[in-house]
């Protein structure tokens, strides 16, 4: 817990001091005032007794001095320490996405989307109020309360030690619900993924759900998981409710204690009226810390709780940056300059059940159009992304342009290569920016040449917005066979010695199809085309035909 | 909203009930030290026996009551949460399908989970806490102008000048809290983006550009949120100033009138002790404004789903006449469409066809001419702008919506699976389908054996959007529910366009056994598929340019001809 909250703090980094100084100096200013406040309460409450007014006035004019400079010191700190916090928070947003981004294949095949965005938007908000109020107010708090004792053990020692008697007290009863809170944190932010999953399900099955009877399903899905995030949090409201009565209990105890005590100690003239007003007003504030600590510990173990969350996210392991084979298969390099691309005794299954590919061997030369072909579920679109090295070999090795796999970094090997997917996905931004994700700095001219040789260029510029048109969500504003020439554009703007198109026509009509298969050959030159495919078009045009069997 | 806050009243009300009981635990108390004191300065003996069974009371009652007040605060903001979440979850379900073309799952989602977390924050911090400080300082006060009415003058002076500032303030607020959200909105908006296109992404190297683009808009609501730091840091400061400012001037006037012999010491001491209970509270509800306008960005963002209108109800037709036979099942008279209301650019330009029961017609032509709008149009997932749609005799205005789409089955090249086992997905056909039909309707679309060489078999979970499987068993798995729907008219949008042959070939066995019985309209821009159709439709340009059966059009040697030949 202690290891989760220091990592926390270190993500900070360099601004960790700025942060925490700032919360000094607000500390600092706040406490100040109050102090001063209880001198003034003193001074009056003595002078009323005795009648000796001639004081009052300077009183009255230095606690007005210390109220502004306190309060100088305080917003200038408060608006610090905020400005720290959410530059911390960002960082842990971007940290986030970026851990999102970079982890290996298998994981966004066995976890849902929410998983993240859950992480995103809930985790890290929860989180971010560890940096925004409640370690601040928790370490003011205690800040305070040090800051508290000294006038108050000047007033009276031995009244306030009774009262840090008490105050430990209720301080260890609450370090007690840290355990019980925490548990609840993580319930909460693990249903909250489950609940978001289910949201999910309604948002992007909307269309499935109006025309099919699942929809009581589908909502008694979501309500259940709503209700089950409700059971939780009543729970954890009773675990708080329970703290804060327990807290209110110790201040009433203390405040009684304390005017019981005080009554006595005042009757037996340990100390005067006065005193004893002044010691109440810092009791009062001391207490009300003191509540504080009661009321924003346990919650901060509940974003602790997120916070762990977060680091369990961020801890997973990353998609490698290269894949590290054994050593023995490093000698193997190809002779054969011509080959762009070999695969020798390639072995690989998903799991240990089915073998995908099991010893295959092939050799694709520079300008060659090659048909992949088999039947649905025999690994084609595996062996594309093993191409893209999207998962590691079980065996055997890859060669591209000569060089091993197992010697480029993934990055090297996807500059290399282009692909378009079966039901290619498009961004949700403009027609533009999507052809350019091929070659980001493309200009205007490149990216309306890419879209003219994927026959998209008419189509587009019949649109209201032309090549400006921003995509829906997954580009559904456009029918399948425009996504796919989008998608084609952008692999061809690339301009990578291979290319691998997945089923990458099917949703064209045939004479789009030839024109872009025509536009496909003419780009073999230097490059090779690989086409998973089944129309005897594209693959009678093949200079070799690969077959996968099951 | 509004009313699920209000339903739920009966909480609020136990919460403020407990609430000025605790209070009122808490002034008594006051007043035994008011009394003890005067007692004391008095020169009175002071038994503290004698206060020993009040204070223990007093204990147990308001540590009875805290308890109370926190937990139906508490409970009262979770309920609030979860009825509006559950309602919400209710109505986007209602909403047509426009809705979701025009706002991005990101920004919804960002509403359902953060915005009503700022809202349960409304409930659970800010609403009982302006209520409880109401209370302190009414009840506060009543007790102070028992002692002396001036001073309460004293105290509440500044007051007006605070109000106006406050407001000020919050108005700014607010509109920094609004602009915090839309770059929220659009953090979400890119990060879901991004992991949906993982595939892509990866393989394009994107990860740079797109991390870039995601700061961008995180660096955003950091400076939103700083700016608003900012601002609010001054009403905080200001809170401070009237909380301090006339409470010296309050303890000198109290001196005074001490001076005068108007008020005891003791009644000044209670009067100090009160004071410093409802100082806080006093400057909060005033800057209160500052929480709630920011809360209230919430709730309206929340509201505006509300507001969104749901799809018709008014339908009352819910089933067939008897007499299918002899009227057409869809007739459409000179439809025409568009997504944006703007006649610029139609989609559909009056479109104008019939289909008998148990037909089977076929709309070709290039892609993006329009035809797959026809499908949806044919759902009522939009709404055509003119034109006559009739459904099995009635204007499909008059149908109920639900009863309407329940005549169609859709199988498109698109298939969405839910994130869950392939027995379930199957079960989307049907409610409350026994196991056997699952299985039945699975061997009919060649899947079964597929599914059980899986080691979970029907329980196999398919991952999202069914990453877990390939394009044809997606497919299949598509065509097993509408097997099970067993719907009259059945839409085929491309359904085997992306297959290889052999899957093609049992999907085209799958696609002959569902159809038979059926009416049917095929999709296709690929003519091999539809040569069997009883008429086929040829669309250009969102207009019908030829209709025939493919022997009649090959011999018109129109845009059909032409078609066929490049094939």
């Amino acid at each position: 817990m202690l290891k989760t909250f220091f990592r926390f703090m270190k993500l900070m980094g360099d601004r960790l001091p700025i942060y925490l100084g700032a919360i000094l100096l607000s500390t600092i200013g706040d406490t100040g005032r109050r102090i001063a406040n209880s001198y003034l309460i003193k001074n009056i409450v003595t002078a009323a007794q005795t009648n000796q007014f001639d004081q009052i006035l300077f009183v009255v004019f230095i606690n007005f001095a210390v109220f502004v400079l306190g309060l100088f010191l305080w917003r200038f700190g408060i608006i610090r320490y905020n400005i720290e916090a959410w530059i911390g928070a960002g960082k842990i947003e971007k940290l986030i996405f970026s851990k999102a981004m970079r982890l290996p294949m298998s994981y966004y095949e066995k976890n849902h989307s929410s998983d993240f965005l859950s992480k995103l938007i809930f985790d890290a908000r929860k989180a971010l109020d560890i940096y925004t109020s409640r370690l601040r107010r928790l370490l003011s708090a205690i800040l305070s309360t040090v800051i508290y004792l000294i006038p108050m053990l000047y007033f009276s020692w031995d009244l306030t030690f009774c009262l840090i008697v008490i105050s430990l007290l209720a301080f260890w009863i609450n370090s007690l619900f840290a355990n019980p809170m925490k548990k609840f944190g993580r319930c909460l932010s693990a249903q909250n993924a489950k609940m978001l999953e289910k949201l999910t399900n309604i948002l992007s099955g909307i269309e499935l759900i109006k025309v099919f009877p699942v929809r009581s399903r589908i909502l008694k899905e979501y309500e259940d998981a709503g209700k089950e995030y409700f059971h939780i949090q009543k729970n954890g409201n009773r675990l708080s409710a329970g703290l804060e009565c327990l807290n209110c209990m110790f201040d009433l105890i203390g405040a009684l204690a304390f005017l019981g005590l005080g009554i006595w100690f005042v009757s037996l003239g340990r100390i005067n009226l006065g005193e004893l007003t002044a010691l109440y007003v810092l009791y009062g504030a001391f207490r009300n810390v003191f509540s504080e600590i009661g009321l924003y510990f346990p919650q901060l173990m509940e974003c602790i709780a997120n916070a762990e969350k977060i680091f369990e996210f961020l801890d997973l392991e990353e998609e490698p940056k290269q894949w590290n084979y054994k050593e023995s298969d490093n000698k193997i390099e190809d002779e054969n300059s011509e080959n762009i691309l070999s695969m020798k005794n390639v072995s690989f299954s998903y799991s240990n059940e089915r073998k995908i590919l099991e010893n295959f061997s092939m050799e694709i030369k520079k300008g060659s159009f090659v048909a992949i072909v088999g039947e649905s579920g025999c690994g084609k679109s595996t062996l594309a992304k093993l191409l893209l090295g999207f998962y590691p070999l079980r065996s055997g090795s890859i060669l591209i342009n000569g060089k091993e796999y197992s010697k480029l970094t993934l990055k090297e090997i996807r500059e290399q290569i282009s692909y378009v997917p079966q039901e290619p996905y498009l961004y949700e931004t403009t027609i533009a920016e999507n052809i350019s994700y091929g070659r980001y700095h493309a200009n205007r001219e490149e990216i309306i040449a890419a879209a003219k040789a994927a026959n998209a260029h008419d189509f587009i510029t019949k649109l209201p917005n032309g090549y400006d048109t921003i995509l829906g969500e997954r580009g559904n504003t456009l029918s399948g066979g425009e996504r796919q020439r989008i998608a084609i554009a952008r692999a061809i703007i690339r301009n990578t010695s291979i290319l691998i198109f997945d089923e990458a026509t099917s949703a064209l009509d045939n004479e789009s199809e030839s024109l872009i298969q025509d536009t496909i050959k003419n780009l073999k030159g230097e490059r090779a085309i690989l086409m998973i495919a089944h129309r005897p078009s594209s693959i009678l045009s093949a200079d070799m035909v690969v077959r996968l069997e099951l | 909203m509004v009313k699920t806050g209000l339903r739920n009243g009966y909480i609020l009300l136990l919460f403020i009930i407990f609430s000025f009981i605790l209070n009122e635990t808490i002034i008594i108390g006051n007043d035994f030290i008011a009394e003890a004191t005067d007692q004391m300065l008095s020169g009175q003996q002071i038994y503290f026996s004698e206060f020993i069974i009040p204070l223990i009371c007093m204990i147990i009652l308001g540590t009875i009551a805290a308890y109370l007040k926190s937990i139906f605060g508490k409970q009262y903001s979770s309920t609030v949460q979860k009825d509006v979440r559950l309602s919400l979850g209710n109505h986007l379900l209602k909403l047509p399908f426009s809705y979701f073309d025009e706002k991005g799952t990101g920004s919804i989602m960002t509403r359902l989970i953060f915005d009503i977390e700022e809202m349960g924050r409304f409930f659970s911090e800010i609403l009982p806490n302006l209520l409880v400080n109401l209370i302190i300082v009414m009840t506060a006060t009543i007790y102070l102008i028992n002692i002396d009415v001036m001073l309460i003058i004293v105290l509440f002076i500044s007051y007006p000048i605070m109000l106006v500032v406050a407001d000020r303030l919050s108005k700014k607020l607010a509109e920094l809290a609004k602009k915090l959200r839309t770059h929220m909105d659009k953090r979400t908006e890119k990060a879901y983006d991004a992991i949906q296109g993982i595939v892509i992404g990866r393989s394009y190297n994107l990860y740079d550009i797109q991390r870039k683009k995601i700061e961008v808009d995180i660096n955003n609501m950091v400076t939103q949120a700083c700016k608003s730091t900012r601002i609010s840091s001054l009403g905080w400061v200001l809170k401070n100033i009237i909380t301090t400012i006339p409470v010296i001037f309050c303890y000198l006037f109290a001196l005074y009138e001490i001076t005068q012999g108007k008020i005891t010491v003791g009644e000044m001491l209670a009067f100090t002790v009160i004071l410093n209970r409802i100082l806080y509270p006093i400057g909060d509800i005033v800057f209160c404004a500052n929480d709630i306008r920011e809360v209230g960005v919430s709730l309206k963002r929340i509201q505006e789903i509300y507001n969104q209108k749901e799809e018709r109800k008014d339908g009352t037709i819910h089933n067939r006449s008897e007499n299918t036979k002899i009227i057409p099942a869809i007739e459409w008279k000179e439809i025409d469409f568009c997504y944006d209301n703007s006649k610029e650019h139609p989609i559909l330009n009056g479109i104008s066809f019939s289909i008998e029961p148990g037909e089977q017609i076929a709309f070709v032509g290039g892609s993006g001419e329009g035809k797959t709008t026809i499908f949806k149009l044919l759902c009522g997932f939009y709404e055509k702008n003119s034109g006559q749609y009739t459904l099995f005799g009635h204007p499909f205005e008059s149908w109920n919506l639900e009863a309407a789409r329940g005549f169609f089955s859709i199988v498109s090249q698109n298939v969405f699976l839910f994130p869950e086992t392939i027995k379930q997905n199957v079960a989307c056909g049907k409610e409350h389908a026994t196991e056997e039909e699952i299985v039945e309707a699975c061997k009919n679309a060649n899947i079964h054996d597929f599914i059980m060489s899986l080691p979970k078999g029907y329980e196999t979970l398919v991952g999202e959007r069914g990453v877990l499987l390939s394009g044809g068993q997606r497919q299949r798995i598509s065509i097993a529910r509408a097997f099970l729907k067993n719907a009259p008219i059945l839409l085929l949008d491309e359904p085997t366009a992306s297959l290889d042959i052999e899957t093609e070939e049992k999907i085209q066995e799958a696609i002959e056994k569902i159809t038979i019985g059926k009416t049917v309209l095929v999709i296709a821009h690929r003519l091999s598929t539809v040569r069997n159709a009883k008429r086929i439709y040829v669309v250009n340009g969102g207009r019908i340019v030829e209709i025939g059966t493919h022997k009649e059009l090959l011999e018109k040697q129109g845009i059909y001809a032409e078609m066929y030949a490049k094939g």
